[in-house]
């Protein structure tokens, strides 16, 4: 007798949830390049060239990820520009977050040869392609949720949160590791930098708690609501433990803490911070993806056939990529040598 | 302009009181009720609209869950891998022996069609949903996007792959009807053209219950509910 239990999934969730958190910071980082920008925004400055870089590693990191991802990489380059699909979710992150790159490495470029006045519209243009990018993905990971937790304009918030505050995070890290790497010193710009990032991303930890605050409340008060299974799941069910330690504690209030406790703005302290930021964030998709598919589309007919643990080829692929996004960040800020605040375009006229 | 040499404690206030309105309002959605498993299709199937004209109705009184659809299936359309175009589910809460056979429900409105990034999942002019070996990159979008959960990855040929109600068997050998409903014991599989009174008539007499009709695909599987 053949009978089979188990529910058909991707085995590589681990691999799924660092491309999407790499699209983040990819998106979030495009977005803080082109607030650095703003006239209102002047303190982050001193991030701008780390964030134009980072667009463009965390980009090529999220390239590769899919690439293992997928079964034919080539085919999906190919493919993707002779036929197009123009209502997939899909089709539109790699085109825009291809376009993202692509405005970014034209501001790199002109970064480097004092374009002026035209470099803020090709950043704004990337910015643009950016949210598209962001929106996508969140419907992209919307939807391997069935039933869904997250469903209509959910989502697009809750990725907008979380992509702007793992931009901020992973600047965080990226700028403090190259202070001590490069030149060893810290100064005054530097310093206003992360304080004006701390303000933004204690806002972000707010919207992100209030995100989940209320719509789990309105799950929980709605047994028939599709999200209901995905939202038990997370909250008492098997990936509760994860959740409250990690997504919420270690990803949220204690952040959240040590940035309220960081009044003088000391560089690692907010790294360390934006370091449990990024935590939670991978783990919040990587609990999305397992509570989507975790519960059975087809109820008690179903088996739970989902480990909670990453499979072996899994861990190592992730670690691959997250060994090319190091290397990456680190060979681009050697080559750049950054470490120069008269450079960024707010100190020139447009 | 955004400016933040205020006070911290007094820009987050504002911030908060502002953007939680706004959030307020989109995370409290209408009501949705979680969707049956069952249900009768709320799509008239005599439509001449659809594009599909062909149907096939499982009788799950009749099912014991032997597997010889998907030993056939697997015969017929050469998967020698894991994997199987039907998969036949076990019921798990433990009221009483169940089994579901799914496969590729053929929906009308596919949502596999929609996701698919380079169009490698498609409807042939008959209608049959298909999948193009050639486009398919094997991004699993498809998989994820199925309410039925009804594709998997077939790894010799580096593709996902689904049941198209055997179209290049039924070409090869000249057969009228799918391998799975051919080789089954107990007749729990019936396959005709939706515009033949006989089968048409046979599945609204069984209610023309689908898997999740709340999802609005518009299947063309019907399921005849046991007892």
């Amino acid at each position: 007798m053949q009978v089979i239990t188990a529910q058909n999934g991707v085995s590589s969730v681990l691999l799924f949830a660092l491309f999407s958190l790499l699209c983040s910071c990819a998106t979030g980082s495009a977005l803080v390049a082109a607030m650095s920008r703003t006239p209102g925004l002047r303190g982050l400055a001193p991030f701008f060239h780390r964030s134009v870089l980072g667009v463009m590693v965390f980009t090529g990191a999220a390239a590769l990820a899919l690439a293992l991802l997928v079964e034919e990489p080539w085919r999906l380059l190919v493919y993707n520009a002779i036929s197009p699909n123009l209502l997939s979710n899909l089709w539109w992150l790699t085109t825009l977050s291809g376009i993202m790159a692509g405005c970014m490495f034209l501001e790199f470029a002109a970064m480097h040869q004092n374009g002026g006045e035209s470099r803020f519209w090709i950043g704004f243009i990337g910015a643009v392609a950016a949210m598209g990018a962001n929106n996508n993905l969140a419907a992209l990971l919307s939807q391997s949720m069935d039933p869904p937790l997250w469903h209509g304009v959910q989502p697009l918030v809750l990725f907008l949160a979380s992509s702007l505050l793992a931009g901020f995070a992973a600047l965080l890290i990226f700028s403090w590791a190259a202070g001590c790497a490069v030149e060893g010193r810290r100064e005054r710009e530097f310093r206003q930098a992360v304080d004006v990032t701390q303000t933004v991303m204690l806002f972000l930890l707010l919207v992100l708690a209030m995100i989940y605050g209320v719509r789990f409340f309105a799950v929980w008060g709605n047994g028939a609501d599709p999200g209901f299974r995905p939202a038990k799941l997370l909250l008492t069910g098997k990936l509760s433990l994860r959740f409250w330690l990690v997504e919420v504690a270690a990803g949220i209030l204690l952040p959240a803490v040590l940035l309220l406790l960081n009044k003088k703005a000391r560089p690692g302290r907010a790294a360390l911070a934006g370091c449990l930021v990024l935590c939670g964030l991978m783990f919040q998709r990587y609990d999305m993806l397992l509570a989507g598919w975790s519960v059975p589309k087809l109820g008690e007919w179903q088996g739970q056939a989902m480990s909670l643990l990453p499979g072996g080829e899994d861990l190592l692929l992730s670690l691959l990529v997250l060994a090319f996004l190091g290397g990456g960040l680190w060979v681009g800020d050697r080559y750049c040598r950054f470490e120069r605040p008269s450079s960024h375009p707010l100190r020139k006229p447009f | 302009m955004i400016v933040l040499n205020c006070d911290r404690r007094r820009f987050l206030r504002a911030a908060a009181g502002a953007s939680g309105l706004v959030l307020l309002a989109g995370l409290f959605p209408p009501l949705a009720a979680a969707g049956e498993i069952w249900g009768g299709s709320p799509f008239p199937f005599d439509s001449r609209n659809s594009l599909l004209r062909e149907g096939l109705l499982v009788r799950l009184g009749r099912c014991d869950g032997c597997g010889r659809c998907v030993e056939a299936c697997r015969e017929a359309n050469t998967i020698s891998g894991s994997g199987s175009r039907i998969v036949v589910y076990r019921r798990q809460d433990g009221a009483g022996a169940g089994y579901l056979p799914v496969m590729c429900s053929q929906c009308e409105r596919p949502p596999c069609v929609d996701v698919c990034p380079t169009k490698a999942s498609m409807r042939d002019s008959s209608g049959r949903v298909v999948i193009d070996r050639k486009l398919c990159i094997g991004c699993y979008a498809c998989l994820m996007a199925c309410p039925y959960n009804a594709r998997y990855f077939n790894a010799e040929l580096r593709a996902m792959d689904a049941c198209d109600f055997c179209a290049d068997y039924r070409k090869r050998s000249g057969r009228r009807e799918p391998a799975c409903v051919a080789r089954c014991p107990r007749a729990a599989l019936s396959y005709g053209s939706l515009d033949d009174p006989g089968f048409a008539g046979l599945v609204e007499s069984m209610g023309r219950n689908v898997l999740r009709p709340d999802r609005g695909t518009d299947p063309r599987v019907f399921y005849a509910p046991a007892g």
